[in-house]
């Protein structure tokens, strides 16, 4: 490297040497130079980079307000011209992981300037900025700082020079849960062969596609009495007017629609079809009601077992949609309902 | 996904498939078992009149599911 | 049972006066060969260009791929039952290929008129996506064929996939008599007890629950002697499949990559290596209820048991909740004391794999073929954001309906995202990893 790197190092009020709790919710300030745990940075960089600035932020401060004091931050950062941003490492603690977490996640972003830091994996700080940040995988405490930092500046001098990162394993960082190719040294045939000979024969394997997890959500409290309630219908079954007006993809849905229902007492097939492409739509099409059942709720509702059913039926596709659009459907359909006092939701699916 | 978010946000939510285990596993709360993926609510085989008391049954166990307290993912038929 | 395949290679494919194989050259007398697809008047349309790799060439739309095979002794036919073939049991004597070489099906004959089921297939033969296809390293003989849209869709079917079968028929026909110059033997014999047993479960999707439950079971995608409709566990011997017993054209499951099954033909080459290869069960997948579904996996499991397997390899070919029959297959057999190993590619490089349809803890042992659902593998970004190269010829059709709602026209020549795609049946080396 022929130019020595700028480097701007984050830490929080303990490592900026401000004090303990009671200096947690400082303000973020600048300091020329490095701080603290930047002069061990600053020894692992070994001449090919030294530390300009340190920003010191107290935790709770950050925490409590992370979009606004980020952008603060990065103000005070951006003068400096860095060539890499390092935060932390935070270790186990977990508003100063999360504040590392934001300032390399808006550093990327914003300043475009390659950014890392390190935690522990239990750190939420992890968990929360894993998929944007470049995040060193250390232990809980602070004890191993100076190879935590040699590691830590290893990968972000690859990262400097855009090269790619090996695997997270071996190049240990937490990984960022995507998944990209790689030509491997036998063909998949070969591979599930001899991993199927290893698990019969009780050696190690290792499985290329680990199993996601899902956090249990708590189940909310049940509706008192229906027969009071506001009930909104939803499908993910792609129903929409006659001719798709909307253009509501048929597979990999990037909208969800909202077709009001005032005044009509069943879909009729005449108005209503169904565009999803990962089922047979000949028996929905012929009677729409299959899908979303308004025939049967307006009885229910005029009968009094549900107490109003709302005038909105909201609809998309659920087939081959990304994780991340189903998610931000339904995060855009609870706070439109929640803003129409919907109290019950009957979820259609295909 | 999406009745995951609702849940998330506090909205009860109950989510009527044929394929009961995608719902469950991914942690929603309140599933009920339909008939078919071909359709949900329904029943071709009868004449339209009794199809709809068959939805009707389907939306009473559905707002059955509604008023009752989970605590773990559940699949209600 | 006992099956000799002998190999031809074809090097070249040329137009001449005859249809013959000679030196591993091809010749192809064009006007005779194609007179005879032309003499079935539901045929509209009937052409042949050659596509070899490296050239910049793209074929679209493909819908099916065969390998020129004819059996020379022993029972039946080769590719059986389908499109009216012979059904007798196939397997044994002597089997001839050409290999090196397909038959590619170009048309825009839908496989299905229901559920919304687009051609989507066309084949590179040079460029990121050729790397990434078996199809493009062949001599590729394009048959362009249509059939009278004033026919149903499963006369269609019926007319273009028969003209492609006749097609490769009287191209095997020409090493009748010939010695062939490589031959491989295939054979289940008895092996040392204490190698595992293992057996395949190939899952192959149906287009019964998307095509009309009006159809019959003889629609024109994989079948399995001809039949393509939702059927229960299949034992077969892997021999039947070296004969085409299970083919036809559906997405990237062409009869090609059927015949020429990698992680069938792994298996059998190390039967009496280091396992016992007990066998094939086809099941078929895209059930309606849960309750089918259910049924399938436990019945897979029940005869993987008959065949003694200690071992399974499950693989599929589609997209979906089909993934629920593969993975309820995989507890199946894992509780049925079964090892289970699971072939998939993935759809997704945000992390939108199939296992989060339903991640069973029995799926702990997994292979992954790619991340292919919206782009190629190529390089190490998110693939969908890479676009393919123009070409400069196109055989086939010269534009394409893409778009959400299919309204947008494209040039079929220029830049082209990827289509879908799996190695379902295990060729390449690419695999997905986590970062």
């Amino acid at each position: 490297m022929a130019k020595a790197l700028r480097v701007v190092h984050y830490v929080n009020h303990f490592f900026g040497q401000k004090g303990g709790e009671a200096a947690a919710g400082l303000p973020p300030e600048v300091r020329e130079g490095p701080v603290g745990p930047g002069l061990a940075l600053e020894k692992a960089l070994e001449g090919r980079g030294r530390v300009v600035a340190t920003v010191v932020c107290g935790d709770d401060h950050f925490s409590e307000n992370l979009d606004q004091v980020g952008q603060q931050i990065m103000a005070l950062i951006k003068p400096y011209a860095p060539d890499l941003v390092v935060a932390g490492p935070a270790y186990g603690s977990g508003r100063y992981g999360m504040a590392c977490g934001k300032v390399c996640e808006l550093a990327q972003r914003e300043l475009r300037v390659p950014a890392i830091t390190g935690m522990n994996e239990e750190n939420p700080g992890a968990d929360l900025f894993r998929r944007e940040a470049l995040i060193v995988s250390t232990g809980e405490t602070a004890r191993t700082m100076a190879q935590d930092l040699g590691r830590m500046v290893r990968l972000a001098e690859k990262l400097v020079e855009g090269q790619e990162l090996g695997e997270p394993a071996q190049e240990g960082y937490i990984p960022h849960g995507l998944r990209k190719n790689r030509l491997a040294e036998w063909s998949a045939s070969r591979r599930a062969v001899d991993m199927l000979l290893a698990k019969i024969g009780g050696r190690s394997f290792q499985t290329e596609l680990p199993l996601p997890k899902f956090e249990p959500v708590a189940a909310p409290a049940a509706i008192g009495d229906v027969s009071r309630a506001r009930i909104a219908l939803i499908t993910d079954g792609g129903l929409v007017p006659k001719g798709n007006p909307d253009r509501l993809e048929s597979r990999g849905a990037t909208k969800w629609l909202g077709y009001s229902i005032s005044g009509r007492d069943r879909l009729t097939p005449q108005e209503y079809e169904s565009v999803h492409t990962g089922f047979d739509t000949t028996l929905v099409n012929q009677d729409p009601n299959r899908l979303v059942p308004l025939d049967a709720a307006r009885e229910l509702e005029q009968e009094g077992e549900i107490g109003k059913l709302h005038e909105e039926i909201l609809t998309t596709t659920g087939v081959w949609t990304s994780l991340a659009n189903a998610r931000k459907f339904g995060r855009e359909m609870a706070e439109k309902l929640k803003l129409e006092h919907i109290e019950g939701v009957i979820l259609t699916s295909t | 996904m999406i009745a995951r978010e609702l849940e998330k946000a506090g909205v009860p939510v109950v989510q009527l498939t044929a394929l009961t285990p995608i719902p469950n596993t991914l942690g929603v709360n309140r599933v009920l078992a339909s008939a078919a993926i071909t359709y949900p609510t329904g029943d071709p085989s009868l004449p339209p009149a009794e199809e709809k008391q068959v939805r009707k049954q389907y939306l009473r166990k559905a707002l059955k599911a509604l008023q009752q307290q989970v605590e773990k993912p559940e699949v209600f038929y | 049972m006992r099956l000799e395949l002998g190999s031809f290679p074809v090097t070249d494919i040329v137009f001449g006066a005859r249809t013959r194989w000679q030196d591993s050259v091809l010749e192809i007398d064009a006007r005779a060969l194609l007179e005879e697809m032309r003499s079935d008047p539901r045929i509209t349309r009937a052409e042949l260009e050659l596509a070899r790799p490296g050239e910049s060439v793209r074929i679209w739309p493909v819908r099916d791929a065969v390998e020129p095979r004819i059996k020379v002794e022993g029972p039946g036919v080769a590719y059986p039952g389908i499109c009216g073939r012979a059904i007798d049991t196939v397997g044994q004597g002597r089997t001839h290929r050409l290999a090196g070489m397909s038959v590619v099906e170009v048309s825009e004959v839908l496989p299905h008129d229901a559920g919304g089921d687009y051609n989507s297939i066309f084949y590179d033969m040079s460029g990121p996506w050729a790397e990434m296809i078996p199809m493009s390293k062949l001599l590729n003989l394009c048959l362009l064929v249509e059939a009278d849209p004033a026919l149903t869709i499963i006369d269609q079917n019926d007319a273009v996939h028969r003209a492609t079968l006749k097609l490769a028929d009287r191209l095997a026909a020409t090493t009748v008599g010939l010695e062939p110059p490589q031959r491989e033997v295939f054979e289940l014999g008895p092996v040392d007890p204490a190698l595992p047993k293992v057996v395949y479960i190939p899952c192959l999707h149906s287009a019964q629950a998307m095509s009309g439950n009006g159809s019959n079971g003889f629609f024109c995608t994989t079948a399995t002697y001809g039949l393509s409709m939702l059927t229960p566990p299949w034992p077969m011997h892997p021999n039947e499949i070296l004969d085409g017993a299970i083919t036809g054209p559906y997405r990237i499951a062409t009869s090609w990559h059927l015949a020429n099954n990698r992680i069938l033909l792994e298996l059998y080459r190390r039967h009496g290596v280091d396992l016992n290869f007990a066998g094939v069960i086809a099941v078929r997948t895209e059930w309606t209820t849960m309750e089918e579904k259910e049924l399938m996996c436990l019945q897979t499991a029940k005869v993987a048991q008959m065949l003694g397997a200690q071992g399974a390899i499950v693989a599929w070919d589609a997209g979906g909740n089909e993934f629920l029959e593969v993975v309820h297959t995989v507890r199946a057999c894992q509780r049925a004391g079964i090892k289970t190993v699971l072939l998939t590619s993935e759809d997704d490089p945000t992390g939108g794999a199939p296992t989060l349809l339903e991640p069973l803890p029995e799926a702990d042992a997994v292979v992954s073929t790619f991340i292919g659902g919206s782009g190629y593998p190529g390089g190490s970004g998110p693939a969908s954001s890479q676009m393919l190269p123009a070409m400069a010829r196109v055989i086939g059709s010269p534009t394409r309906l893409v778009g959400a709602v299919r309204d947008e026209v494209i040039d079929v020549a220029g830049p082209m995202p990827p289509p879908r795609y799996n190695d379902t049946y295990g060729f390449g080396r690419y695999s997905g990893v986590e970062y």
